[in-house]
């Protein structure tokens, strides 16, 4: 997970070092600067979602003048000494995102720092949305998030809801295939006031699964005892979503692929073909390529049903979308509960963004729900949560290190990051010794120590102790 | 006469509370940003220690002392902007005046 860069303006060394430690162990990465120059530079080479500045003795009413002039996406919070309501209101008018009178308590400090950033991730999501020309009803559906995935995704959802092709929905359990095939319904001008019908497939049984789909005559089997439409003729003139469509049988898979490539079918026990006017979204959370090669699932299905593939990514994949995710359902469920939630702490904030959520947003939203109810006093809090995210580490899936090539011009400077990242894998597990991790890292101790000053880990290990 | 000694003496009682409020400006300023630090401090300190070692008895007493210094510097941040409000009426009233 990519975490939100905050940039400090602060003259005073003692200030700038006890916010730089307040908020990297927040799970910020910050950087400090004591001058106007050194501050742009790092605006430059940065990206930056808020800036603490002072107004004191540092230029922080200028870095505020150059953010806003050169429209840096980013929130500035001014800090000052000496609270004057005109200067304060000077600050806001010229668009600070607030303004902190010293001493200011670190559970304000992160919650402005929070907001802040929400702010800044939905003005640029705004922004992204109608650069791309995305309509409001994709995002109505229900759809939260303003990743790059996810926005990728509401762009495609406009494209392809006016085409008639089959379209094929991937992704983990959980990753909100079935909101996204209601979303691209609703966007279908033409379909969109008429019938949307799901069917799950995986838990319809192997013998009733054909007549749900097709519909039976009277009489056609023991039980038939009435006419009774199908589902595709249900749907008619809309959309039906086939929802784990890998677990449909061999013999079914036949049957289908016609109703795709003729529109037609027959009920089961009747001999009149009937045609019908449906879009088929159908979505796996299988491997496709795998099942064609064990035999499981038709090739001539997969091409028919892969015109257009769109693939959801998992939720430890798009990190910046929780924010509006966990707003989003404890917006919806102290509705739903008829209860007031104010705010959630930052700790409960913080292990929810550092679980690595297997089952995806369905998880996240179910637990959501259960401290939105347990809740007792309107802010969710560490208690709130249920154990698995108390003892989540070990679901944590360990990611390959990537390089962000951009910025870095040497070489020393693109290890930077991916040696600061198994120093600190190695404290972790050690549990912060010194002596143990430089013999599990291969170096002797004055290294050791040279490289967490480098890196600025020494208060890590103080803090493991 | 008594115009012009009501006048000077409204300069000087301007003069005094500018300069009160001039150094209060200036305490506060060198003062709120260490106790600021520190409280942050005291605060990752208290993070990192044992719930019942006597580090953190320390840590606690060292926080209300901290905290009561916040209390007299938010008084004075207060105090400091009266005199600025002050100083701006005695001005505004000698313009007036004149």
């Amino acid at each position: 997970m990519n975490r939100p860069q905050i940039l400090i303006l602060n003259k005073d060394i003692l200030t700038q070092k006890s916010l730089y430690e307040l908020l990297s162990r927040s799970n910020y990465k910050v950087e400090a600067a004591d001058t106007f120059k050194k501050a742009i530079e790092f605006l430059k080479n940065g990206n930056f979602k808020a800036v603490l500045a002072d107004i004191d003795k540092a230029p922080g009413l200028e870095l505020l003048k150059f953010i806003k002039e050169n429209s840096y996406n980013t929130a500035v919070i001014m800090l000052s000494s000496y609270g004057k309501a005109d200067s304060a209101a000077n600050a806001i008018t010229l668009g600070a995102f607030d303004y902190l009178i010293k001493p200011i308590e670190d559970q304000k400090i992160l919650s402005v720092i929070r907001a802040a950033i929400d702010k800044m991730d939905s003005l640029s999501a705004a922004a992204i949305s109608s650069k791309k020309g995305i309509s409001s009803k994709a995002l109505a559906c229900g759809l939260v998030g303003n990743s790059a995935p996810i926005t990728e995704i509401y762009s495609l959802i406009d494209r392809v809801s006016t085409s008639k092709a089959t379209i094929l929905l991937r992704g983990e359990s959980g990753t909100g295939k079935r909101m996204i095939a209601r979303a691209i319904h609703k966007s279908d001008k033409k379909r969109k006031d008429k019938p949307f019908i799901e069917v799950s497939c995986g838990a319809l049984p192997k013998e009733i699964i054909e007549s749900e789909l097709f519909g039976h005559t009277k009489g056609s089997f023991t039980g038939a005892l009435a006419d009774r439409k199908g589902r595709f003729e249900l749907a008619d003139g809309g959309t039906i979503l086939l929802d784990d469509i890998d677990s449909f049988s061999l013999d079914l898979q036949t049957k289908l692929l016609r109703v795709l490539q003729q529109k037609e079918f027959e009920r089961v026990g009747d001999h009149n073909t009937m045609k019908v006017d449906v879009r088929v979204i159908a979505t796996t959370n299988q491997n496709l390529e795998k099942a064609i090669a064990d035999g499981r699932f038709r090739q001539d299905l997969y091409y028919r049903l892969n015109v257009i593939s769109i693939t959801i990514p998992p939720l430890r994949e798009r990190k910046e979308d929780l924010p509006a995710l966990i707003k989003h359902f404890i917006a919806v469920y102290s509705k739903e509960n008829y209860k007031k939630i104010k705010n959630i702490t930052d700790e409960a904030y913080r292990i929810l963004t550092s679980y690595d959520w297997p089952g995806n947003v369905r998880e996240l939203e179910n637990i959501i729900e259960r401290a939105v109810i347990l809740d007792t006093d309107l802010v969710i809090d560490k208690d709130d949560l249920p154990e698995v995210l108390l003892s989540g580490s070990s679901n944590v899936v360990e990611k390959p290190v990537t390089l962000n090539t951009g910025s870095v011009s040497t070489l020393k400077e693109a290890l930077k990051n991916p040696e600061r990242i198994f120093i600190e894998k190695i404290l972790e597990e050690v549990g912060g010794n010194k002596k143990k991790a430089a013999i599990k890292l291969g170096v002797n101790r004055t290294t050791l120590y040279n490289k967490l000053r480098q890196h600025n880990l020494l208060s890590y290990i103080s803090s493991k102790k | 006469m008594i115009k012009s000694t009501n006048k000077k003496n409204r300069t000087g009682k301007g003069k005094k509370l500018f300069t009160i409020g001039e150094t209060a400006k200036s305490v506060l300023g060198e003062l709120n940003n260490p106790v600021d630090a520190t409280n942050r401090f005291i605060n990752l300190a208290l993070n990192s220690v044992g719930e019942d070692s006597q580090s953190r008895q320390f840590l606690l007493e060292s926080k209300q002392g901290m905290r009561r210094i916040s209390a007299l510097l938010k008084r004075l941040n207060s105090y400091a902007d009266k005199m600025e409000r002050e100083i701006t009426k005695i001005s505004r009233f000698d313009t007036d005046d004149s």
